[in-house]
């Protein structure tokens, strides 16, 4: 309704708008029109005056023109003779006269009459329509000559049926007071005719005292009457015979004030009366077309400003009709809008009612105003029941304290609540527990005016929830359970794993401290006192050498078996372990070792080391039993002829090397116990905190690198 | 009469020694030790003209004792007397200060010689002890990295050459394969930037690692 006042108001403005613009436009436009013409009609005025006056002019002129020729040939004697002695000689001069008058002057016709007014001689005597003989004593121009006064006369000829301008002159016999007779010269009116402006626009007219039209360039006015003429003075001019038999009918012609006439059409003139000269009462009528006038002021006007008009005109009528079509269109989709929006309405009241959800709405009372079909049907009532109800009579006591004492008035403040745990009371009396999630709907005041919640029936899930609840809680104490089992095993088995590599550790540690203690005796021990009994063998043989030299045979063959078995002894014990790791020290030791290994295997082995610091009896330890050990697989399977064993000392982290040029093995094809021997390689490593990297592949050799602190890492192994 | 300390940690040994050096007319043992710690007291006791000293005792090694002797007695000869064959030890002896060196092995027939040469003054060696000396020695001169840069054997391998000896008798002096000299000999050139022996010969004169 609003909004129709509102387009209907919006149209309004439009038009006014346009209207407004058109008015001004061509307010604007008449004004500029009408001053443009005021001045052209002034100056049409002003042109016309000067128009008549010059038409005037020329026609007094031209219908005087023969007023002298007449009088000179009034004066010709050959008249004379005629007049009083009319024979054939005398008229026959007297017809050559006129005849050559009237050539000379280019005139209608020349013609003397006597003074009864008859026409004696005539420059047209010889045509059909020959003036000899005829009487025109009725005509004025005759009266007036004959009676002494030179006369000028306008009318259409009796005879010749055709207008003329007649000059009489009187014939005087010197020392006569009457004349004798008259010269008449008869010119034609076609000439003057012929002389004026082409009729279009202007009108020239020729009137007589009466206002009889005599001359005109408009033919169809000739013979008319300009005014309305009385009977009387038409019965008049019939009489006169001047303008034939009439009927002078009126033009119809009005005066409009003082400089303007129209005629029975509507056409406007601008007249102008100007006196003829030389014929007393006789006017020259100048009519100017109003129309024309218009149309010489409007026509430049049109040409002009037409283009500037039309486009103005087709600008403001194009913007008008975009703004309208604009505001149409605005009009038509607010329409579509509102359509829409109805629908949208009807579509979301349908929707509330229909979603499967519990939707509810309350006024700022508390009292439901509308529930969606689910609502009731979970609730078990009908809608009428319902409505117009406080909602919080279908909450149970809690609930309602809750809504009262906190939601609703934190609502009504804020207008939002979010999953506010309420039980419901069905109409059967069972209580369901539900989330309830709500917004403000405001009105114009942006005061809350109703809600609109949503209630989404959680029994079920709170019930489920509880039972996961359970099921966790239940969960979580198995899994503790099981945790703690597991840990529980992993402790053990970490125990009984750091007791075995401790065992291990200690068994390495007193296998090297056994050995080295055999090692110590066979070669201390035993070594020594195979020494003593070498030396006092070699005493007693040098004392028999003498006296029994089959005895010092004897001694000399057994000081070959001590010597041998010294040699066994002294093998046994560095196999063991050798005296040079312990008094030595590693570098001394592996010197020793891969020139033996050289000289027991005939693999060329290099033996390189930079300068090292000290390094503990344990770190030392492993690292020759690793090169040891190292050495003794490739002696037995890398079928090299090359090894090179490195010492190094990289910040103070020992770098053994050992690389040999033969044939190599895939890790996991190594044999058992070639593979227990890396192991215990890199057990030995670990011991120490040190580590221990074999690389090696098919037809690559095999490089074996152990990094390892100085110090040793770990205490008291090995 | 030489005046001779014997050190050794076992007694039949001690006691062995003491005939070997008996029979000689010209020198006696004044003083016998169990360990080092004695030894040095009885030399400080009996100031012996020669000591004879196992390399391993207890309560003190014999390379401790040889250097506590040698502060105490720079002019007093030691023989070092060891069950170990390794030449690892002799050389160690030697940088220790003692004069001669004997395997117990072998000291029915050296041990008098030997304390008379040391008596005497001068070293007593056995051939291969008296190369890897030298070779120390060559290399114990004011840092040169180059002979730094190789190791005992290859020293060995270099001296043997430059003295002009062939590949086999290398190989058979040091029990190792030919082929495994010619390696070191490869080695020895890439090291050294030299091209044939006769450059290593020039090179181990400069270095003093032979006598020109």
């Amino acid at each position: 309704m609003e909004n129709k006042i509102k387009d209907m108001k919006l149209r309004l403005i439009l038009l006014i708008l346009s209207l407004l613009t058109f008015l001004s436009a061509s307010t604007g436009g008449y004004i500029y029109y009408s001053s443009l013409k005021k001045s052209a009609f002034q100056e049409a005025e002003r042109q016309a005056a000067a128009h008549a006056k010059l038409i005037k002019e020329n026609l007094s002129s031209f219908l005087s023109e023969n007023i002298k020729p007449s009088k000179t040939l009034a004066g010709m004697d050959e008249f004379h003779a005629t007049l009083i002695k009319p024979n054939n000689n005398s008229l026959a001069k007297a017809n050559a006269m006129l005849d050559h008058f009237n050539t000379s002057l280019n005139t209608d016709v020349c013609y003397l009459m006597d003074k009864d007014g008859n026409t004696i001689a005539s420059s047209n005597r010889k045509d059909p329509d020959s003036f000899v003989g005829k009487n025109f004593s009725f005509r004025p121009y005759f009266n007036k000559a004959i009676q002494g006064t030179p006369a000028t006369y306008l009318a259409l000829g009796v005879t010749s049926d055709k207008r003329g301008v007649y000059y009489s002159y009187p014939v005087n016999k010197k020392g006569q007071k009457h004349p004798m007779g008259v010269v008449v010269i008869k010119a034609s009116i076609g000439l003057v005719e012929k002389g004026l402006p082409p009729f279009s626009d202007e009108i020239v007219l020729v009137v007589n005292p009466d206002g009889i039209i005599f001359i005109s360039n408009y033919k169809a006015w000739l013979f008319h009457s300009l005014w309305k003429v009385s009977q009387e003075e038409i019965s008049r001019i019939s009489a006169s015979l001047q303008f034939g038999k009439g009927p002078w009918n009126w033009i119809g012609l009005k005066m409009k004030g003082d400089k303007y006439a129209v005629d029975l059409k509507g056409n406007q003139y601008l007249i102008h009366r100007l006196p003829l000269n030389n014929y007393p009462g006789w006017r020259v009528v100048y009519l100017r077309n109003l129309k024309a006038v218009s149309k010489i002021v409007s026509g430049p006007l049109i040409k002009i400003t037409g283009p500037i008009v039309l486009t103005l005109c087709v600008c403001v009528g194009f913007a008008v009709f975009l703004l309208y079509k604009k505001a149409s269109n605005e009009i038509v989709q607010r329409k579509l809008f509102e359509k829409a929006l109805q629908e949208s309405e009807k579509r979301y009241r349908s929707i509330y009612h229909n979603t499967p959800a519990m939707l509810h709405s309350i006024d700022t009372k508390g009292r439901l105003i509308s529930v969606s079909d689910n609502w009731l049907e979970v609730m078990g009532y009908e809608r009428e029941e319902v409505i117009g109800e406080k909602l919080t009579q279908f909450f149970s006591e809690n609930s309602r304290n809750l809504a009262e004492t906190t939601v609703f008035p934190n609502f009504f403040k804020t207008g939002i609540c979010k999953d506010i745990p309420y039980q419901f009371v069905k109409k059967n009396g069972e209580i369901i527990d539900v989330m309830l999630s709500a917004i403000g709907d405001r009105d114009d005041k942006d005061n809350i005016a109703r809600s609109l919640a949503v209630s989404i029936d959680v029994t079920e899930r709170n019930r489920a929830e509880e039972a996961l609840k359970i099921a966790k809680k239940e969960l979580s104490r198995h899994s503790k359970d099981l945790e703690h089992q597991v840990e529980q095993r992993t402790k053990e088995i970490s125990s009984i794993l750091d007791q075995l590599r401790r065992l291990s550790g200690s068994m390495m540690t007193n296998q090297e401290k056994e050995r080295s203690a055999i090692a110590r005796e066979l070669h201390d021990e035993l070594g020594q006192v195979l020494t003593a009994l070498r030396m006092d063998s070699v005493w007693l043989r040098s004392r028999l050498k003498q006296t029994d030299p089959k005895a010092a045979q004897r001694v000399c063959s057994m000081c070959d078996l001590i010597d041998k078995t010294i040699e066994e002894v002294r093998g046994l014990a560095v196999r063991l372990r050798p005296g040079v790791l312990d008094n030595l020290g590693l570098v001394d030791a592996l010197e020793w070792y891969t020139v033996d290994f050289e000289k027991r295997t005939g693999i060329t082995c290099m033996f390189e080391h930079g300068n090292m610091p000290h390094i503990t009896n344990t770190v030392a330890t492993a690292a020759y039993r690793i090169a040891q050990e190292t050495l003794t697989n490739v002696a037995r399977h890398a079928d090299a002829s090359r090894v090179d064993v490195i010492l190094q000392n990289e910040r103070n982290m020992l770098k053994l090397t050992v690389v040999d040029n033969g044939c190599g093995f895939i890790s996991n094809e190594v044999s058992e116990t070639k593979a227990l021997g890396l192991v215990g390689m890199r057990e030995r490593a670990t011991l120490v905190g040190g580590v221990l990297d074999v690389q090696s592949g098919v037809g690559m050799g095999t490089r074996v690198n152990l990094k390892v602190p100085m110090d040793g890492h770990r205490r008291g192994v090995i | 009469m030489i005046k001779v300390l014997l050190a050794d940690d076992h007694s039949i040994v001690r006691a062995g020694l003491r005939r070997l050096v008996e029979e000689s007319k010209d020198m006696e043992v004044i003083a016998e030790a169990a360990d080092g710690r004695k030894a040095i007291q009885q030399a400080h006791k009996t100031r012996p003209d020669v000591a004879v000293v196992d390399i391993s005792m207890p309560d003190m090694d014999g390379l401790e004792v040889i250097s506590q002797l040698q502060s105490f007695y720079p002019k007093l000869p030691i023989i070092i007397l060891t069950m170990y064959e390794e030449e690892q030890y002799v050389v160690r002896a030697i940088e220790a200060g003692a004069m001669g060196y004997l395997t117990k092995r072998s000291a029915p027939e050296q041990l008098v010689k030997a304390i008379r040469k040391v008596y005497a003054g001068y070293r007593y060696l056995t051939d291969e002890a008296a190369e890897l000396l030298a070779l120390r020695v060559a290399r114990g001169v004011g840092g040169k990295s180059l002979l730094d840069s190789l190791s005992m054997r290859e020293l060995q391998v270099l001296r043997r050459l430059a003295l002009g000896h062939t590949n086999r008798e290398i190989a058979e002096s040091y029990h190792i394969s030919i082929k495994t000299v010619d390696t070191y000999r490869s080695r020895l050139l890439k090291k050294l930037d030299l091209r044939n022996n006769a450059e290593l010969s020039r090179f181990a004169i400069q270095n003093r690692i032979i006598e020109a």
